[in-house]
C-alpha cells in the first residue's frame, strides 16, 4: 500500500549544505502525512551525519539508510 | 509561498521547531498593526519585519527627535515622520514585508503622558479568518517611560493606576525599552503562530522573564 511502505516523496538535497539539508528535508517531512515516508538522497558526510540524527530528533522515524554509489538513500517515516 | 529565495531567506527559522515551514508561511500571510513608534516600538517593527510579517501598518506620524530612535529610525531622517520613514527603512530590510502608513484605529498613538514622557505602543494582529471572537483582535500593549518598561496583552482598558504601579516597580536600564520591544515582537509572533488567545494582563519584563501584575485592585480593566 503506497504511503505505508512507499514513500510518497522524494527529497533531493545533493546540491545543499548545511543547514539547508535538513532545511529541504523538514519541508518535505511537513508536507506529507503521519506514518507515510520520504526517500531523501543525500552527498557527504555531514548530511550522512545529521539528516538522520535531526529527523529521530524531531519524532520521525529512520528506516533506512543505505549507500547508492557516492550517494546515501535515506528513508524517514513520519512520526506525530 | 516558500519559493526557493524564501526558504534560504527564513531556513534559520524553519529551523525551529516551534515556526517550521507551515510557521513561516503563517507569518507570511500574517497582517499587524504598530501604533507608536518609540525606541519599543521601532524595536517591535524591526523584529516582526525580520521575522517576514506580511503585512506592517505603522501609525505614529509624530516627528523623529534628534538622535534618531532604536534601530530604525536614524539620526539623519530627524524631523521626518516616524511611520513613513519606518516604512522607507523596512524596505531595506526585508522586500517580503508590504508597508502601509497611517489610518487604523482613532486613537492617538505613542505618548501616553500629558508631559512626554512616556511612550506606549499597541500592536494588533489581524484575525486570519473572519470571527466574532474579541480575544482574536487583542493588541499587545507596552508602556515606556525613564527607563522603565511594562507590557501585556489588552484585555479592555489599561487602568492607569495599574499601569503606574507597574512602571514605579520595574527595574530601570538604558535597555528596558529595547527589551520590551523585542518581547513584544515574540509575542505578537506566537500568536501569530498559535493562533490562540493570550494570557491578558501587564507584565513587568525583566530580562526577557515576564513577572505577572496581580489582579486590578481599582475596579478596572488590566
Amino acid at each position: 500500500m503506497r504511503g505505508v511502505t512507499e514513500p510518497v516523496r522524494v527529497v533531493d538535497i545533493r546540491a545543499f549544505v548545511c543547514p539547508m539539508t535538513w532545511v529541504r528535508v523538514k519541508l518535505g517531512l511537513e508536507a506529507i502525512r503521519e506514518g507515510e515516508i520520504l526517500e531523501v538522497w543525500m552527498r557527504g558526510e555531514e548530511p550522512l551525519r545529521n539528516v538522520p540524527r535531526s529527523a529521530k530528533g524531531e519524532g520521525h522515524v529512520v528506516l533506512l539508510c543505505e549507500p547508492a554509489g557516492e550517494d546515501h538513500r535515506l528513508l524517514i517515516r513520519k512520526g506525530s | 509561498m516558500l519559493d526557493d529565495l524564501r526558504i534560504e531567506r527564513y531556513a534559520r527559522h524553519i529551523l525551529l521547531r516551534e515556526v517550521g515551514g507551515v510557521g513561516q508561511d503563517r507569518i507570511l500571510s500574517s497582517k499587524v498593526e504598530i501604533r507608536g513608534l518609540g525606541e519599543a516600538g521601532c524595536w517591535a517593527t524591526t523584529y516582526l519585519a525580520l521575522a517576514g510579517v506580511g503585512r506592517l501598518r505603522l501609525c505614529d506620524p509624530r516627528p523623529i527627535p534628534a538622535g534618531g530612535l532604536g534601530p530604525l529610525l536614524l539620526a539623519a531622517a530627524e524631523g521626518e515622520p516616524r511611520d513613513r520613514a519606518a516604512a522607507k527603512a523596512i524596505g531595506g530590510l526585508n522586500l517580503d514585508v508590504v508597508v502601509e502608513v497611517g489610518g487604523g484605529a482613532a486613537s492617538a498613538p505613542g505618548a501616553w503622558t500629558a508631559d512626554g514622557r512616556g511612550e506606549s505602543v499597541r500592536i494588533r494582529v489581524a484575525p486570519s479568518a473572519p470571527t466574532s471572537d474579541p480575544s482574536a483582535t487583542g493588541a499587545y500593549f507596552v508602556a515606556t517611560r525613564d527607563g522603565r518598561a511594562v507590557g501585556g496583552w489588552e484585555g479592555g482598558r489599561v487602568c492607569e493606576a495599574c499601569l503606574e504601579a507597574a512602571l514605579g516597580s520595574a527595574p530601570s536600564g538604558p535597555s528596558a525599552a529595547a527589551l520590551a520591544g523585542s518581547t513584544a515582537a515574540s509575542e505578537v509572533l506566537a500568536a501569530i503562530l498559535q493562533e490562540a488567545p493570550r494570557p491578558r494582563g501587564l507584565r513587568i519584563h525583566r530580562l526577557g522573564e515576564p513577572l505577572p501584575v496581580g489582579p486590578c485592585p481599582h475596579g478596572d480593566a488590566a
